[in-house]
């Protein structure tokens, strides 16, 4: 409950406040991850040292406790042979764990994935990578943030809901990217979480947030997600995928209210690294 | 938000103060009281991080004396600062403390309106305080309980109830103040007041040396300092470090940072840059131009960057 409260009062301010640190300072840090959050999501499946597979980053104290920037990123380039298919990111003390799944196919080029997140408490923030031979891996950070803050609900939820559901896809090659294309793409959602008052009516602002992300370009999946509340208001992720050719990449968001939104991006042919 | 146009109708309407403002003087007492003109008081808080000791005390707080009312302009950031500026006030004047202001919801400025709940006093905010204090009272009366509490040792957080919508216009006795409530600027809650017989504007949303720390909207922030800049003031009290201010020379460097970053943010997305850019990037030539930096600096590109990606 103390950590709901916090997420619905953040102070609008990043302070670095030393006080929530000492309830998790020791080894308890992993408490709820070894009695809850690993059962639950992997069951007794062995999971082993990931960081010859996926380096997780996150700045180890939020600048912004609900804008907190975090990348995974894989140690080698999805082949057939070997590829990364799915990524979990769990921020242990938030009111919901699971951020997110991530889903990769070899089109993918790299496993990569970068997104914001809400950070609710000072909090171990764990990415666990399943390779194509079933194995778990995982890279683990931690992270200091207290009195995260986004406007109280209702401020801005009027703007937010007339652009609801639009997209921006953006597309960039990287010198160093075996020619995979660096993609970014942006949701204009307010992703409410259900625990931020309206302070005029008192009411809790409903739950309503991105649930499904889908990408696929000329009909192959490129990158699915499956996100929650953890995820920062107007979403964004960060991918690779591999254009052999020209096409469409198409990006469809469905949201917990059941809406589905559509954005479509025509790639030029392969281009070299610029 | 009518704020904006309000305040420029008043810049022309205004006749303001008596040349008498040349006599500020200085009157250090222990609590670093300084009177920067005529029944104008103001302690100069320090400029240390939040999480310093001695945090309770960052803001500039003070208050100004009429013939009938005493004024208080922000409390501190503890029950025990605003005790002190009352025992201060106490050794200046015996009239009662009938108003005080809030210049928005920072710890720093509110914590200590307790010390002035025995006086009587209306406490004035922006229509947005209450939301905003009740937005983040669970946070504050955990993190600050401590520094709120009283005398008694109760600990409650005491907000406003004479609010400010646009403008407000009221009498200390002999002694016109205006305040405005303003849009989203610094935060969403900000009012400047100005003490009509000195010309003093009293601005807690006016960063000098500190780092300044977006809450609000930096457009509208940017918009307001440029609009509060044609404003003739004889000084002005920023929200913390040296004072008095002389102005509108006050509001550059807050305006150059605060445009730095609208600029940099700005052209770093016009080129699908991303979030971990701004952060690289965006305005690395003011570290050297503030105090406590690296307090905020970053949380502000955040915002910034947040705030122009779907503008």
């Amino acid at each position: 409950m103390r950590q709901i409260e916090k997420w619905i009062s953040g102070l609008c301010l990043a302070l670095a406040a030393g006080a929530p640190a000492q309830a998790l300072a020791d080894s308890s840090e992993d408490a709820v991850w070894n009695e809850r959050l690993r059962s639950e999501h992997f069951g007794d499946r062995p999971i082993v040292d990931g960081s010859d597979v996926i380096v997780l980053e996150a700045p180890r104290r939020a600048e912004d406790a609900a804008v907190v920037p975090v990348s995974i990123s894989a140690a080698f380039p999805q082949t057939d042979e070997r590829y990364i298919r799915a990524i979990t990111l769990l921020i242990d003390n938030n009111p919901v764990p699971l951020a997110g799944r991530f889903r990769f196919g070899p089109r993918s080029g790299r496993a990569d994935i970068a997104m914001r997140v809400r950070v609710n408490a000072y909090t171990p923030m764990r990415a666990i990578a399943e390779t194509n031979d079933g194995t778990l891996h995982m890279s683990r950070t931690f992270i200091k943030a207290s009195g995260g803050c986004s406007a109280p609900a209702g401020a801005d939820l009027k703007t937010a809901m007339q652009r609801l559901g639009r997209m921006k896809l953006a597309t960039r090659n990287e010198d160093d990217s075996d020619g995979a294309m660096l993609t970014q793409l942006r949701i204009s959602h307010p992703n409410v979480t259900g625990m931020q008052m309206d302070q005029v009516t008192r009411l809790y602002a409903p739950a309503h947030f991105v649930k499904e992300v889908e990408v696929s370009f000329n009909g192959t999946p490129v990158m699915s997600a499956e996100t929650d509340i953890s995820i920062s208001e107007n979403p964004s992720f960060r991918f690779y995928f591999v254009p052999e050719e020209a096409g469409e990449l198409v990006a469809t968001v469905t949201d917990s209210n059941g809406l589905t939104f559509t954005h479509t991006e025509v790639i030029a042919a392969k281009t070299a690294a610029n | 938000m009518p704020t904006t146009r309000a305040l420029r109708d008043a810049i022309g309407g205004l006749v303001l103060f008596s040349v008498q403002a040349a006599a500020a003087t200085a009157e250090v007492d222990d609590f670093n009281i300084t009177q920067v003109a005529p029944g104008v008081y103001v302690h100069q808080g320090v400029t240390v991080g939040f999480d310093d000791p001695g945090s309770d005390d960052i803001a500039n707080i003070g208050f100004i004396v009429g013939k009938d009312c005493v004024l208080v302009v922000d409390t501190g950031g503890s029950y025990r600062i605003g005790h002190q500026l009352l025992a201060t006030i106490r050794t200046v004047t015996s009239r009662p403390v009938c108003y005080v202001v809030n210049t928005h919801v920072h710890p720093d400025h509110i914590l200590g309106n307790a010390a002035f709940a025995e006086e009587g006093a209306v406490v004035i905010g922006h229509s947005r305080l209450p939301g905003a204090l009740a937005h983040n009272r669970a946070f504050f009366l955990d993190q600050y309980s401590e520094a709120l509490r009283t005398g008694d040792g109760r600990t409650d957080l005491v907000a406003p109830t004479l609010l400010v919508e646009d403008r407000l216009d009221f009498d200390l006795g002999d002694r016109p103040i205006r305040i405005w409530a303003h849009a989203p600027a610094h935060t969403d809650q900000d009012l400047s007041l100005l003490d009509l017989n000195s010309g003093t504007l009293w601005l807690g949303h006016l960063f000098v040396e500190r780092i300044p720390a977006l809450d609000g909207n930096l457009r509208g922030w940017i918009e307001l300092t440029e609009t509060l800049q044609q404003l003739d003031a004889a000084r002005v009290i920023p929200g913390n470090g040296p004072l008095p201010q002389p102005w509108p020379s006050a509001g550059d460097a807050q305006l150059r940072y605060l445009r730095t970053l609208l600029g940099d943010v700005r052209g770093i997305l016009a080129v699908g840059g991303f979030l971990e850019d701004a952060l690289d990037r965006a305005g690395a030539d003011e570290r050297n131009q503030w105090a406590l930096f690296d307090q905020h600096h970053k949380t502000n590109v955040t915002r910034v960057y947040t705030e122009l990606e779907w503008e």
